[in-house]
């Protein structure tokens, strides 16, 4: 092995480095087990014994050998006389000679297969005579309401050799051996064990396990018991999203997980804003990562709802940490459907349903607009001292509802998907296939995905099992341009078509505004995408205990995007050149993984369990585009000739770019329980990414969790309060690499803003200005996390209460460049803040059965609070959130990431004298150009003039709280759940409202309450907004976000069994739902949910521009069980 | 073969153990992208790195809000425009209520430091490259001329900077401000160079590069500034008799973008426009200004005061040419439309910088865009006689004065002056040049902003120069000083 420093990298604890060179250790040795039990084929033949035993029985020969070997006997003492005694000296012999020696002189025979050894008596028929002594066992399996119980396992403790329940809970076994145990066990129920004895029935009644001992979590590079749990881990199944109406499985998350804030945007297909805890960074990506099928990505809306089988939300650092430098927006490790063993199934489950638009804002009509206008034209007038000729109401007889025109009033939404699964002892598979569609609220919008998944497991081998996961989804959109802001300002009062041609409108009467409409109508955006993500695996059982796995995969996905202009031709506006311009992209990501772990379970003590874990991971991420777009592509009948190379030459222009990431990670991860009672987690990750410079790409992120069962505690004993009682700390650091891609390095700009012209000829120009980072590094998070949990009540109440302490040190924050050295950047990333998120999250579930009447409730709540708590010295405060030129938010130290800065309203002139009246310090009027109907600010630096100086903080853009309800019973077959979501602490900036420039349209409200003369209103301004002092950020346009939802009423039924079965079925539900049908807010908006995205979305949080309705789904469904 | 298989992988799970470990796993060349390094090695380079100091004239923060917001609407030439409300900052500028943090303030500055930037590259750098000597002198001339160009801006509007010329010192030199004095010394000694160095005139291929002319022209200008008279004249006296240049008869076809580099164009900031790269084509100084609601945004407009000075000169021909007026004929005949009457803020009929306007025949043929073209007009032969003619004014030569202003005033159409005074030659500077972005800085150096501007709030002592933009006094932490009464 070449020797290579770079295990053995500086640390910044040195601790650590003693135990990186321990593990490679370790690693050395356990590759050299490796190989050596590898060579196990032949295992009779090189083993060698050494056995020197003076009168001591043949049985404790036996057991000598077995002790010294992974040889074992079987035989019967009744055949076999174990209790002869013998004296043995034997060195360096192989079992064979062993044996021959030891049982020279009687009728014992041996057969050797593999490690397993079986002693009989040579008339043959002894060992059948054994076997035949052995019986059948045969039971039914209920669980506590008398219902059979389909797929329990039923094992032989210490075998392998078992089976499962059939469809009516029934099982059979042969070959029993008396003194065996036999072990049920099934998801969700308390495993059972039974010492056969004479039985051959064996009925078993198995209780609901609330605590969910049994349940297997997959935490990252492995699954844990959720007992033995020490992080913070939310776990949700295939049942609890698969019923929403959502486009993908990200969206329907929102108020599953106390914690998760997920903010959904009104777009078809889109990806929510998803945070965990709260926001760390201010300028690096803030998503969480997600792990599908060991498959490490941002980005699942590729996934359907019913293309998962579980979800794992590691919320805090004891459980992230095993990700590293990925790990510090949290983990949601998805695992795509598996098989079952129970038996083969066919299920078909969809729907088609409409949705409507709702809480859709009233604007001014024709008429209203006009009014409005002419109050603005005259107190604007005023102000410039010029004069206003007001506009002629009569003459305005056309009036438009512009939202009426660009969104459709129901759009068509459907999903299908059908599955097949099944398996055996060793094999489990399952494939599916599903298609999903999706009309958008606003016109043309249409989504379409079609999904095909496969997947299979194996254990081929006692010693190997091999798998692998498959999805591949196509999507196909229409994305219609986003003209929500166009429709707001559009003026009413004309026509969208123009009568006499049918041409659409230009839209110059009242100023330059675009027709909504055009946009939509002769822009052709589609975007065609093939997305394979796969993985395969193999696992290696090495000898008892130990096992290597080895696992690779692949996220290929390949995207085309056109978008074409088609020509036209508007009414009362001079023509656009932007004729017939058709752009098309095409871009191809590649990424792939391999991972290798060894896993150790064993015992370390009496009643300790250990899992040990050592793996190593390459990544490596790469992606290129290519663009080109032309004009004068002609429109032919269809679009099937939209090619740039239809196209007129000397308008084309075209552009390419790329990128590459890669990282290498080594981690481990120990696990112990002792007595189920006190568990220990500790992990640490390695991790080196290219993103950052060659001198600083490494670093260490440990962690440490402890867990303690109290109520398994003896002094817990007697109490009948709490079924289980838990109590859970950690300490965890994670890292956070997702910065832009050559933030470090500085590269040669050939852009061609930097070429110019000299004689007509183009010459070529380019520059090396940029200034980077001397020393970056990721961020880094700190995290703490104390929690209580348990169940009482006969485990019908479970709660989990979390306290969190999450500290992102070095947090990615621009540090401006000195604009006097010229760099072509204003400002370059660095790790130059603090950032503290605190918290506490609280889940509490109830529930009961009362006969046939079964019923859940359970709830989230979580609290947030975000402060940056350190800059370094010399960094300045970053705005954001910027509209119009105007900057509404400012982050800096102290106050929460994002929050609104602005000017404070503290009402409206009523009159003159109420301005003349407004005096500074030195007697001369504050706003002494206001009019009355404008804002009154507050001078808040006393200076006797209102300007940028007087802004101050208006509140935080982040909910400080989110929770979430749900209420599910179910009644002889019917069955009917609701679930209501709700946050707030958060404030909205209404930029929509205030993009007021010129004449744009107002909102009713804004008619209904504007000031109109002395008394008329004190907290809304009159109808001049546009002008200076009015049109600045300021706290009446800052509204409070709070809302809740009800996010979803289903109500189903399922067909009785006997009549299903009839027609020859498994079973059928039917089911109708209503997705957000109703939401509740008083924000003067469409939606107070306002999802940002992009590269300044954390400091634009809340700033209401573009959002357009929320949609309410009506759906009706059928799940069926072939 | 079993065992073949399960040696296999464990030797491959060994092998990557060591592969990965390789940090040449994580060492690779950025993607589609230069690394720094490998700049400044050839020719085409340095080559490159000029024409790169060329194409930052002509973005956003040197030719268009930030221009006009410094260097046009403090003046008594023009008013913000455009409708009620939008862009409203732009205010500030008109009426002197501009604060450190305003966004023109800091673009105008950190533009034109990138400008010095971009030619400090060049001249640290060009050392490093295989390029020709003749070629090498010509380059560094054209650099040191743009050097010179950035830093006058920067003088003028901000008074006392930090001057940055030497790559290795940037640090420390961006960290102090020094005396204007000392900056126009720097400009002084780049435009001497330049001036030596700088060919007379190019080949067709390279039309737009700066000359000697140009150079020797800017440097008069500043001399201007420093009130070396004497320079001035002389200077432009050489630029006068090289014959390069002559006024062209037709003033509006000057400004048209027929009218490009033109006989009369010293110095103009080509503008590219290619229909199908807007990044080329990212010149938007005519736009902003052009009728709103036809093609243009309707910013920068003339004010009545302007249009009386004319009034009062009987200027016809260059007042139709400077201002035009919403509904009435342009000189070409065009019917000015876009936003009415009384939608225009601060003036009732809408008014628009005619040097700028796109006329119809021009989007007709060249493309709706075709403003994104045009060149930017930043030294003419006009100027050059009104400097000779100023200059030899103060320094009583007024016979030699009359000579060069009435060249102009003929043109105009204007009878001559035989013996002109100062304020009749700063006077037909204003006509001359109006809207071209010398006016508040001709009335800040002739000492008539005071009383030009003092309706509008101008504070003497305080408005001759704009703050120092608040973000680089932070960041400083206070090293660099903010101007007086900011």
């Amino acid at each position: 092995m070449k020797k290579n420093d770079c295990f053995f990298r500086e640390s910044r604890f040195p601790g650590i480095q003693k135990l990186i060179n321990v593990m490679k250790l370790t690693f050395t040795l356990l590759l050299i087990s490796v190989i050596s039990v590898y060579a196990s084929e032949t295992y009779s033949q090189t083993k060698v014994l050494n056995i020197d035993m003076k009168n001591s029985t043949v049985k404790e020969v036996l057991q000598n050998i077995e002790d010294q070997s992974e040889f074992y006997f079987m035989y019967s003492e009744k055949l076999v006389d174990v209790y002869r005694e013998v004296s043995i000296n034997s060195k360096n012999q192989k079992i064979n000679e062993v044996l021959d020696e030891l049982f020279a002189g009687t009728n014992v025979d041996y057969k050797i297969k593999d490690r397993f050894i079986v002693l009989s008596t040579p008339d043959g028929a002894d060992f059948e005579i054994s076997i035949q002594q052995q019986k059948a066992v045969s039971g039914t399996i209920t669980d506590e309401n008398g219902e059979p119980l389909p797929g329990v396992t039923v094992i032989i403790k210490g075998t392998t050799q078992g089976t499962v329940t059939n469809y009516n809970g029934e099982y059979s076994m042969q070959n029993v051996e008396p003194g065996s145990t036999l072990v049920f066990s099934f998801v969700g129920m308390r495993s059972q064990e039974v010492i056969v004895g004479d039985q051959t029935k064996i009925d078993i009644v198995l209780e609901v396990d609330a605590i969910g001992i049994e349940e297997v979590v997959a935490v990252g590079y492995g699954t844990m018991k959720k007992s033995d749990l020490t992080g913070a881990v939310a776990v949700l199944k295939n049942d609890d999203i698969a019923y929403k109406a959502t486009a993908n499985a990200a969206q329907a998350l929102q108020g599953k997980v106390a914690g998760l804030q997920v903010t959904n945007s009104g777009e078809p297909g889109s990806s929510p804003v998803i945070r965990i805890r709260g926001l760390g960074s201010v300028r690096s990506n803030t998503e969480p990562l997600y792990v599908v099928d060991g498959v490490l990505t941002t980005d699942i809306t590729f996934l359907g709802n019913n293309d998962i089988e579980s979800i794992s939300v590691l919320k805090d650092a004891s459980a992230s940490a095993i990700y590293g430098v990925r790990a510090a927006n949290g983990v949601i490790i998805i695992t795509t459907k598996r098989g079952n063993k129970d038996r083969i199934s066919v299920t078909y489950s969809g729907y088609a349903g409409v949705q409507v638009p709702v809480d859709v804002m009233e604007m001014a009509n024709a008429q209203e607009y006009i009014q409005l206008l002419n109050e603005k034209g005259e107190i604007a007038a005023k102000k410039t001292g010029g004069s206003f000729t007001p506009y002629d109401p009569s003459t305005y007889t056309v009036s438009t509802d512009w939202y009426d025109e660009v969104l459709r009033s129901s759009a068509f939404t459907s999903s299908h998907d059908i599955g097949f699964s099944g398996g055996n002892e060793k094999t489990l598979f399952a494939a599916g296939i599903s298609y999903f569609e999706q009309e958008g609220l606003m016109l043309f919008d249409l989504y379409k995905r079609i999904n095909v998944r496969a997947s299979v497991d194996s254990k081929v081998r006692d010693y190997l099992k091999i798998g692998f996961s498959l999805n591949l989804s196509n999507r196909n959109s229409h994305n219609s341009p986003n003209v929500a802001q166009a429709a707001f300002i559009a003026p009413p009062a004309v026509s969208p078509i123009d009568p006499e041609t049918g041409n659409y409108m230009a839209m110059t009467e009242f100023g330059d505004y675009a027709n909504p409409l055009v946009d939509l109508m002769f822009i052709d955006d589609r975007t065609n995408s093939n997305r394979l993500v796969g993985s395969a695996y193999a696992e290696f059982y090495l000898m008892k205990g130990l096992s290597f796995k080895s696992s690779f995969g692949v996220d290929g996905s390949y995207t085309r995007d056109r978008i074409y202009r088609e020509k036209y031709e508007l009414t009362g506006g001079t023509p656009s050149d932007e004729i017939e311009r058709l752009q098309r992209k095409m871009s191809y990501d590649y990424n792939w993984y391999w991972d290798n772990t060894l896993t150790y379970t064993g015992q370390l003590f009496d009643n300790t369990d250990i899992t040990a874990m050592l793996g190593i991971s390459a990544q490596d991420q790469s992606g290129l585009w290519l663009f080109g777009s032309r004009k004068g592509v002609v429109l032919y009948e269809g679009y099937n000739a939209l090619y740039l190379n239809l196209g007129t030459p000397d308008t084309q222009s075209n552009d390419d770019g790329g990128s590459h990431i890669a990282s290498s990670s080594y981690f481990g991860r120990v696990n112990i329980s002792h007595m189920e009672k006190y568990m220990l987690t500790a992990t640490v990750r390695r991790d080196g990414s290219s993103i950052f410079p060659e001198n600083n790409r490494f670093d260490i992120f440990p962690s440490l969790g402890l867990g303690w069962v109290v109520s398994k505690e003896g002094f817990m004993a007697d109490q009948k309060a709490f079924d289980h009682l838990k109590l859970r700390a950690s300490w965890g650091e994670m890292g956070n690499n997702r910065i832009p891609e050559l933030t470090a390095v500085g590269t040669v700009d050939y852009s061609t803003w930097n070429s110019t012209e000299f004689g007509g000829i183009i010459h070529q120009g380019a520059s090396a200005t940029y200034i980077g980072p001397e020393n970056l590094l990721w961020e880094r998070t700190q995290e703490y996390d104390l929690a209580l949990e348990g169940y009482m009540l006969k485990s019908r109440l479970s709660f989990e209460v979390d306290f969190y302490n999450k500290k992102t040190i070095g947090a990615i924050f621009p540090v401006t460049v000195n604009s006097a050295l010229g760099a072509s950047n204003s400002s370059y990333l660095d790790n130059n803040a603090d950032v503290l998120n605190r918290g506490v999250e609280l889940s509490l579930g109830w529930k009961n059965s009362y006969k046939e009447f079964n019923y859940r409730l359970s709830g989230n709540i979580a609290f947030n609070k975000n402060e940056v708590v350190a800059l370094k010295p010399g960094t300045i405060g970053i705005y954001g959130g910027w509209m119009n030129v105007n900057s509404s938010t400012y982050t800096t130290l102290g106050h929460p990431i994002g929050e609104f800065y602005g000017r404070e309203v503290l009402g409206i002139f009523q009159n003159m004298s109420e301005i003349e009246n407004y005096k500074g310090p030195e007697g001369t009027p504050v706003q002494p150009n206001a009019q009355p109907g404008d804002f009154k600010y507050k001078d808040q630096n006393s200076d006797g003039v209102i300007n940028d100086k007087d802004r101050t903080f208006l509140g935080t853009a982040l909910p400080t709280y989110n929770f979430a309800l749900s209420y599910y019973m179910e009644y002889k077959g019917i069955d009917f759940q609701v679930d209501l979501y709700g946050q707030g602490g958060n404030h909205i900036y209404n930029a929509k409202r205030f993009r007021q420039i010129g004449n744009e349209n107002y909102d009713k409200d804004f008619y209904d309450n504007r000031w109109h003369g002395e008394g008329t209103s004190t907290t809304y301004p009159s109808a001049d907004m546009a002008s200076n002092d009015n049109k600045v950020v300021n706290s009446w346009t800052i509204e409070k976000g709070d809302f809740w939802r009800i996010q979803n009423i289903q109500l189903g039924y399922t067909i009785p069994q006997s009549l299903a079965s009839k027609i020859g079925i498994g079973g059928i539900r039917v089911y109708a739902n209503a997705a957000n049908p109703k939401t509740f807010f008083k924000y003067k908006g469409f939606s107070p949910e306002i999802a940002k995205t992009g590269a300044e979305a954390a400091t634009s949080q809340g700033v209401d521009s573009y959002v357009y309705p929320m949609a309410a789904t009506y759906n009706f469904g059928v799940n069926i069980n072939f | 073969m079993k065992r073949n298989i399960l040696k296999t992988i464990v030797l491959a799970f060994a092998v990557l153990l060591i592969v990965s470990c390789e940090e040449s796993f994580l060492n690779f060349e950025p993607e589609g992208k230069l690394p720094e390094e490998e700049f400044f090695v050839t020719e085409a380079h340095a080559e490159q790195a000029v024409n790169a100091a060329y194409a930052h004239m002509r973005t956003w923060s040197q030719v268009a809000f930030p221009l006009y917001a410094i260097q046009e609407m403090p003046s008594d030439n023009a008013l913000k425009g455009s409708a009620v409300g939008d862009a409203a900052f732009l205010n500030d500028y008109v009426y002197f209520t501009v604060t450190p943090n305003e966004g023109q303030v800091s673009d105008y500055w950190s533009s034109r430091y990138k400008g010095v930037n971009l030619c400090n590259q060049v001249l640290s750098n060009i050392d490093k490259t295989n390029t020709s000597e003749a070629k090498k002198v010509r380059l560094i001339a054209e650099a040191k001329f743009m050097r010179a160009f950035y830093y006058f801006d920067l003088v003028r509007a901000y008074g006392d900077i930090p001057l940055v010329v030497n790559l290795d010192d940037a640090v420390a030199e961006a960290s102090v401000r020094v005396p204007k004095a000392d900056v126009y010394t720097q400009i002084v000694n780049d435009l001497t160079d330049a001036a030596t160095d700088l060919p007379v005139q190019y080949d067709s291929q390279n039309v737009g590069r700066a000359t000697k002319g140009a150079a020797q022209t800017l440097l008069a200008k500043v001399n201007l500034y420093l009130e070396n008279w004497d320079e001035a004249a002389t200077l432009t006296d050489e630029v006068i008799s090289s014959g390069q240049y002559r006024l062209m008869d037709d003033f509006w076809g000057i400004f048209r973008i027929d009218g490009e580099n033109c006989a009369e164009s010293v110095f103009e900031i080509q503008c590219p426009y290619d229909d199908g790269d807007w990044n080329l084509t990212n010149c938007q100084n005519a736009e902003p200004q052009g009728p709103r609601g036809d093609y243009g945004w309707g910013f920068n407009v003339p004010t009545d005061d302007l249009a009386n000075a004319y009034d009062e000169a009987g200027d016809t021909i260059r007042k139709n040419a400077t201002i035009i007026y919403f509904g009435k004929e342009a000189p070409n005949g065009d019917v000015i439309g876009g936003i009415g009457v009384n939608e225009m803020e601060g003036v009732s009929v809408p008014r628009y910088n005619g040097k700028v306007y796109s006329t119809m025949q021009e989007r007709e043929e060249l493309g709706w865009w075709c403003s994104w073209g045009a060149n930017v007009r930043v030294l003419r032969y006009a100027e050059v006689l009104l400097i000779n003619a100023e200059a030899k004014a103060r320094s009583g030569n007024p016979s030699g004065a009359a000579t060069s202003l009435n060249m102009v005033r003929q043109r105009a159409g204007l009878p001559e002056i035989s013996n002109p005074s100062v304020e009749q030659i700063v006077n037909e500077r204003r006509l001359e040049l109006a809207m071209e972005g010398d006016r508040f800085f001709d009335l800040v150096r002739t000492g008539q902003a005071a009383s030009k501007l003092a309706s509008n709030g101008f504070k003497t002592g305080v408005n001759e120069v704009f703050p120092v933009p608040q973000n680089i006094i932070d960041m400083t932490n206070g090293t660099i000083t903010q101007n007086s009464g900011y």
